[in-house]
């Protein structure tokens, strides 16, 4: 029992198991690379892998957890001393370390496609995951156990009371959460610095061309009819949106065209033809178009315009 | 001390009075409507008494609780390398973006656009004539953003507009600094400063150009100078943090906040019913905030014509009781602890100890966070029984509520404080320092 508690409250008790954990992911690699190497899965190194990769991670997460509340019970009534305080430091460098590279290598599959870090590398995304997770936990209760020793070390003349004192167990959680809801400039400053740099085409999509077109082609003082607002047509559709960049023409939206005394008010005005999913729905031969997907309506004349291959901008007249 | 509070609040009353000038000189009939001159009086009534007051009231001392040690100098100077390493952060995103987030592009620029080609927000209402879907939108938000979009489109051409808003993250993170660290020390008044502006959902609002930030400055800068003067009585500060919260409503309207702030103060002093100045300055509270609410809605409604996007019903209200029963408010319930996470967990816990504060500001502190838990509540429920979409309200929910971070932050710093026995009503009874601590703690003897 002596024993056993001498290697728990060793310093490097709790570094080895830990480190142990973090190459977790590297088993899997070791197990993916074997077994796309191999013909039979009942190969005796391939199961001894399959096997290890299973039973690796609960053993030396399940270790390391067991050590720190074993170290936090032992700090509670004694001095932490330099050596366990910088085990604690190697400890959360370490695990900080390994977040910031497996928050780089999971942006692998957004930027390359998905599954690329699996298919390539033979990493399990869901590791680097579940790694991370286990880091913030750890880093949780470090920070606590360097607040609870910070509390103690004021209240000498009752310690171990802590425990009892609610008001100390969760400023110490407000705290640490807080701290942890910080680090997102410091965690995600792959993807802010990745933030699109693109201009409006890329921010609304590939749809921002017949609003380019339609501010190029149209008077300002004209009116134009855009596809109802809807999944369907989420950016051409969205007539705030659209106004942003053809003011000040008139803007209406097709959903309200549903009767022909409206459109001969209106008299003429410019559509684009939206190729996908296809709007307005035309039959030249009746000459009747429909706007809102329901209703049909007459006109007289219907011209085209384009300032673009493949975007057809139409200029019609209703009466 | 006191200069730098009062230079604070007077940057931003005067901004906010600027923007005001300018949208009477766009809305004539507001301007000589009786509404919009009471609106302009009041504001310069205690923009102008605000500052008499400074400069002849006499200063109250409040108790400054700090010592100074090399550690905790150098801890700061951290707190304020990594601060700075943040605002590095959000001005990069902004400086490099081409393009606004949505709400930008079709709102606040949209109406910046407007505005300089010579159209006034009373006629914008016209324009959604023709759209099914979007009559209200133009008259949904406030003025201030789309004014200031305006300005810095015409008269700043070295950065784009998105640098606007690293501009506020800026100034939020030293505005709540220099109001605080007077109470929390300059120790941990820098590490609130750090824990407010790189928070998640307070980063994030500095790297989009929506009204949230903005908001949350002013809300934030009057609420801890209506803090400053529970504990100093100087009425300065009373007029100057009326006109911040009561103004917040020219940047956003749909969370009628102020009302939270107006009801924790009231319970604040009902503690000291006595006292005469307090229970006028609940008063004025009030009526500047009330006259700022009617006077937006006045506009929209009868300047402006323009359409509500909600509409409640008596029959709302019954079916809001019946929901009480039929499990609607438990879902609306698990919906904003999903929405909230932790940041839910973290306003919570700071109200920890809060009934057996001495302090009266900490007490309103307290009333403000229960307040306005109480009102996301309530209003979310609200409209989950009339309208579908209320689910999709999480993140914006989130953005607008992040003014209740700082002070739930300043709450658990101060308790911190009280735990390590810094303050007069500490629980230690030697008062020793960070550093001194830490060295205790860590070191072998």
């Amino acid at each position: 029992m002596k024993k056993l508690k001498n290697y728990i409250y060793n310093p490097f008790a709790f570094i080895v198991p830990w480190m142990m954990f973090l190459l977790y992911p590297l088993v899997g690699v070791l197990k993916y690379n074997y077994m796309t190497h191999v013909s039979s899965i009942y190969n005796p190194v391939a199961l001894l892998l399959s096997f290890s990769y299973k039973v690796y991670k609960p053993i030396f997460l399940l270790f390391s957890l067991v050590i720190i509340v074993a170290w936090i019970k032992r700090f509670i009534d004694e001095k932490v001393s330099r050596e366990h305080t910088v085990a604690l430091i190697v400890v959360a460098l370490t695990s900080a370390i390994v977040n910031f590279i497996a928050g780089w290598l999971l942006d692998f599959d957004i930027y390359y496609y998905p599954n690329y870090l699996y298919s390539t590398y033979g990493v399990r995304p869901e590791d680097l995951r579940f790694i991370s997770t286990a880091n913030y936990i750890v880093f949780g209760l470090i920070a606590g156990l360097i607040f609870v020793v910070v509390s103690r070390t004021l209240k000498k003349g009752i310690a171990g009371v802590w425990i009892t004192d609610i008001n100390i167990v969760l400023t110490t959680l407000g705290i640490v959460i807080l701290l942890l809801l910080s680090l997102y400039p410091f965690s995600n400053i792959r993807t802010l610095l990745r933030i699109p740099k693109g201009d409006y085409e890329t921010k609304i999509g590939w749809r921002y061309v017949y609003i380019e077109s339609l501010s190029n082609i149209v008077p300002e003082d004209a009116k134009i009819i855009h596809p109802p607002q809807g999944s369907k047509w989420p950016e051409v559709g969205n007539q705030p949106i659209i106004r942003y960049f053809l003011f000040p023409r008139i803007l209406i939206s097709g959903a309200l065209i549903n009767d022909q005394a409206f459109v001969e008010e209106i008299g003429e005005a410019y559509f684009p033809y939206v190729t996908e999913p296809p709007w307005p729905e035309i039959n030249r031969a009746k000459k009747t178009i429909i706007f809102n997907e329901e209703d049909k309506v007459t006109y007289e004349e219907l011209e085209t315009i384009s300032d673009k291959v493949d975007i057809v901008i139409y200029k019609i007249i209703f009466k | 001390m006191r200069i730098t509070k009062f230079t604070i609040a007077i940057i931003f009353i005067s901004l906010m009075f600027l923007v005001k000038l300018y949208f009477f000189k766009l809305e004539p009939a507001y301007a000589t409507s009786v509404v919009g001159t009471i609106d302009i009086i009041s504001y310069s009534l205690l923009f102008m008494g605000g500052i008499i007051f400074f400069m002849f009231e006499k200063k109250r001392r409040i108790v400054v609780p700090n010592k100074k040690g090399k550690r905790d100098a150098k801890i700061t100077i951290f707190l304020f390398a990594i601060s700075l390493v943040v605002i590095i952060i959000s001005s990069y995103v902004n400086l490099s973006k081409g393009a606004i987030e949505w709400d930008a592009i079709a709102l606040y620029d949209a109406r910046a656009k407007f505005l300089s080609q010579g159209m006034n927000f009373s006629e914008m209402v016209s324009l959604s004539k023709f759209d099914d879907k979007n009559q209200y939108y133009y008259l949904l938000y406030p003025p201030y953003t789309s004014i200031v979009h305006r300005f810095w489109h015409e008269h700043v051409s070295i950065a784009p507009i998105s640098f606007y808003y690293s501009l506020n993250l800026i100034l939020l993170g030293l505005g709540i600094f220099l109001l605080t660290k007077e109470r929390l020390g300059v120790l941990f008044a820098a590490l609130l400063m750090f824990l407010s502006i790189a928070n998640t959902n307070i980063f994030y609002t500095s790297i989009i150009e929506y009204t949230n930030l903005p908001f949350t400055l002013y809300i934030i800068f009057g609420f801890f100078l209506i803090l400053h003067f529970i504990e100093s009585k100087e009425k300065w500060s009373l007029f100057f943090g009326t006109v911040l919260i009561g103004t917040s409503q020219f940047i956003r309207f749909l969370e009628p906040i102020w009302i939270a702030v107006v009801i924790a103060f009231f319970l604040t002093a009902l503690v000291k019913r006595k006292n005469k100045t307090i229970s006028l300055s609940i008063v004025v509270l009030f009526v500047f905030c009330a006259l700022q609410y009617y006077s937006w809605q006045f506009f929209v409604g009868s300047i402006a014509d323009n359409p509500q996007i909600f509409d409640f019903s008596h029959i709302t209200i019954i079916e809001g009781i019946l929901g009480i029963f039929t499990g609607g408010l438990f879902k609306v319930t698990l919906y904003l602890i999903r929405s909230w996470g932790l940041t839910l967990l973290v306003y919570l816990v700071s109200l920890i100890n809060i009934g057996r504060r001495k302090k009266l500001a900490d007490i309103f502190a307290g009333w403000v966070i229960i307040f306005s838990i109480l009102f996301y509540w309530g209003s979310l429920y609200l409209i989950s029984l009339e309208y579908d979409w209320w689910v999709e309200m999480g993140e914006s929910l989130m953005r607008s509520s992040t003014y209740l971070l700082p002070i739930s932050a300043y709450l658990l710093l101060k308790n911190v404080k009280i735990i390590l026995g810094e303050t007069r009503t500490g629980l230690g009874k030697r008062k020793i320092g960070f550093s001194e601590i830490i060295k205790r703690a860590f070191v072998r003897s």
